[in-house]
């Protein structure tokens, strides 16, 4: 034996000191976070996830918090690979659909789903054209979720349309008619697209442009889209920006004109909206909610919550939610805020931590009021902070405790 | 079993003293460098308070250590050494002072287990220095700890380092990744060694087959990371994992039978 020492040595310290590695690293659980319920009715967190980001410096883990406290996202390699950071909506798509969803892009600005089918569209690019952009070929692929069937088919876009690439927002299904909001980049212009497929025939029925930006107007213009686009299922219609600014010398950007529309997917319509001006600042927070148009706007004592119908096309009463500690009003960085199927969610950073506050978009009631608390604040690092990125509702997890 | 040991003790103790001078110079770089940055850091953190009015204050994080060249030459040297010993540890037995691969080869053992013993020899020096490194951090964190103020430092906990790129290669995140990267690189070493024996059993034709060995492993290997990419993630993650398994025993599998065919009846003294 003794002849052996040195390998038994080496042996020994390797497997100490890796294994105790890792043992400890298994229990060091870095960050965690706990949701404390303050007031309201418990039960309306029970099945609500937080995505975060946890960052320290240019280093950040990814977590989610729910009312069990919070999981890591990206300590588990394994966890990565059965795809636990997937997009958290699309986990389950996954795990039910996982034939249909291979290979497909999990941007939720493609899809459509109603209770018979789920429906992916996507542009692909045909090589390229001389400096001109792509050919583009539209692909639809349609599962029956009853049957499990999956059908496709392919319709070359005419030869005048070429583009950069084509970003695709949202996918609006009725009546044996698919429609595809997407903008389209090519050569610096960006053009607001809103392609109508025609299902029985195959083909696309009408191409209809709903905004330009020309190539000139680069850094002094954009086309954004207002809408949630995390949501499969139909929308009545839409809400874009066309926004022109310009940069003077001194250097803070400048609007020049700001124009709301509003898109009836059901008459094909378009509509500008006029909003007062005491809340075009606010226009980029819209929200749209059903037949409501939501404008969020931050008060002295929590936010207030301006409502546009879109049928009556009349300003209502608007919402003020109540909640304590606001500490800067107008540092709008600090406030996360959500509006989803009629609640509207907002954490904000106080002195000791986040307060989470859940509000009744219909009644203007608060359902909820709680605050997100660092368990372990003593290792805390001086210059970290938790940023709120989504907040999902509903939402069935992968089981976390399958797979270490 | 016996003689896998002996000829693995005996192996390792062919390399212990050059081992320990690796180790050493590890130890004085490491340490020499904690101290250097921290006071660079302490003097830079001294002017600018000088310099400034307002007070832009700015942590030490240890990446500044790990990001250095007294952190970063020692472990690249380690792996230099090791890879030339990687072909050191066959050439020696031909090209020593007697040809000691004869006495070897006459061993009354199933030659493969000579294979085996190097094999195991330059893992377990590879991980040795794997572990040293965990064992010199706390040090080296006592050592920045007493030359800067801990106000003045960004506390990221030992288990968090793995945020930083070296540190998170050489140490993943699970045991799982770690067995995976390890894993990889043994069967590196073993198509090394076999591709060595090719080229002791062939001669100067050897170096040649020894290449298209090598590349055909490399390139059997690479298989399933050139799918992936080339089908636009029609793979999910984990089928590609179960491909490079299958793939890895496949390429580890066949240098050890390629190797052990050399070993028995092919190869020259």
């Amino acid at each position: 034996m003794k002849k052996y020492w040195k390998t038994l040595l080496i042996s020994l310290i390797i497997v100490m000191t890796i294994g105790t590695y890792y043992i400890q690293q298994a229990m060091a659980k870095g960050a965690s976070f706990k949701i404390e319920t303050t007031s309201g009715y418990k039960g309306e967190i029970d099945n609500l996830i937080l995505q975060a980001r946890y960052q320290s410096g240019n280093s950040y883990r990814r977590l989610n918090i729910s009312k069990d406290g919070s999981t890591n996202q990206n300590s588990s390699f394994i966890g990565e690979l059965i795809g636990r950071n997937n997009p958290l909506m699309f986990q389950k798509y996954i795990q039910d659909y996982r034939n249909f969803i291979r290979g497909k892009v999990l941007n939720p600005g493609q899809y459509f789903e109603d209770e018979d089918r789920l429906i992916y569209t996507t542009f692909k690019s045909n090589g390229r054209n001389k400096g001109l952009g792509n050919f583009f070929t539209l692909q639809i692929d349609t599962l029956d979720k009853k049957t499990n069937d999956s059908s496709s088919f392919e319709i070359n876009m005419p030869d005048q349309v070429r583009y950069d690439w084509i970003n695709e927002h949202d996918v609006y299904v009725e009546n044996g008619k698919i429609k595809i909001l997407a903008i389209s980049y090519l050569n610096g212009e960006e053009e607001l697209h809103i392609y109508t497929v025609d299902e029985n025939k195959k083909e696309l029925e009408h191409d209809l442009m709903l905004a330009k930006l020309e190539s000139e107007e680069i850094g002094q213009a954009s086309i954004s889209i207002l809408n949630n686009n995390n949501k499969f299922s139909n929308e009545n219609y839409f809400l874009y920006l066309v926004e022109k600014y310009k940069y003077p010398d001194n250097g803070d950007r400048e609007t020049i004109s700001s124009e709301i529309y509003l898109y009836n997917y059901l008459n094909n319509e378009v509509k500008e909206l006029t909003i007062p001006v005491e809340l075009k600042p606010h226009v980029k927070s819209m929200i749209l909610h059903g037949t409501d148009i939501l404008i969020p706007v931050r008060s002295a004592n929590g936010l207030v919550l301006k409502r546009y119908n879109i049928e009556t096309k009349q300003w209502e009463e608007h919402l003020h939610f109540k909640y304590p500690g606001i500490t800067n009003e107008d540092d709008d960085d600090e406030l996360f805020s959500q509006i989803t199927d009629g609640k509207l969610y907002l954490v904000n950073r106080t002195s000791d931590g986040h307060l989470l506050f859940i509000g009744d978009v219909r009644t203007g009631e608060s359902l909820y009021e709680g605050k997100i608390i660092n368990e372990n604040k003593e290792n805390r690092a001086a210059d970290t902070s938790l940023f709120i990125e989504q907040i999902y509702n509903n939402i069935q997890l992968i089981e976390e405790h399958t797979f270490k | 079993m016996r003689n896998f040991l002996k000829l693995l003790n005996f192996e390792v103790n062919r390399f212990f003293k050059l081992y320990l001078i690796l180790i050493g110079v590890i130890i004085v770089s490491q340490f020499i460098g904690a101290i250097v940055v921290s006071k660079g850091f302490m003097d830079r953190a001294d002017q600018n308070q000088l310099s400034m009015s307002q007070n832009v204050k700015e942590y030490f994080s240890f990446n500044y250590f790990f990001d250095s060249e007294w952190f970063l030459l020692p472990v690249f040297f380690s792996i230099a050494m090791l890879m030339i010993y990687v072909f050191f540890i066959w050439y020696r037995d031909w090209f020593g002072k007697n040809t000691f691969i004869y006495r070897l080869l006459m061993l009354p053992t199933d030659r493969i287990t000579i294979y085996f013993a190097k094999l195991a020899t330059i893992m377990l020096l590879i991980l040795g220095l794997v572990a040293l490194q965990i064992l010199l951090i706390p040090i080296e964190i006592q050592i920045v700890n007493s030359i800067i103020p801990t106000d003045l430092q960004s506390h990221f906990s030992f288990y968090h380092f793995s945020s930083f790129e070296i540190w998170g290669w050489m140490y993943p995140n699970t045991f799982t990744e770690f067995i995976l990267i390890y894993g990889v690189g043994l069967i590196f070493v073993a198509v090394l060694f076999t591709a060595i024996l090719i080229e002791r059993s062939y001669g100067l034709k050897g170096i040649f087959f020894a290449i298209v060995y090598g590349m055909l492993s490399f390139g059997v290997f690479f298989v399933p990371i050139i799918l992936n990419e080339f089908s636009n993630g029609y793979f999910y993650s984990l089928e590609v994992l179960l491909m490079i398994i299958v793939v890895s025993i496949i390429v580890l599998g066949s240098a050890i039978l390629i190797a052990n065919h050399l070993l028995k009846y092919k190869i020259r003294v």
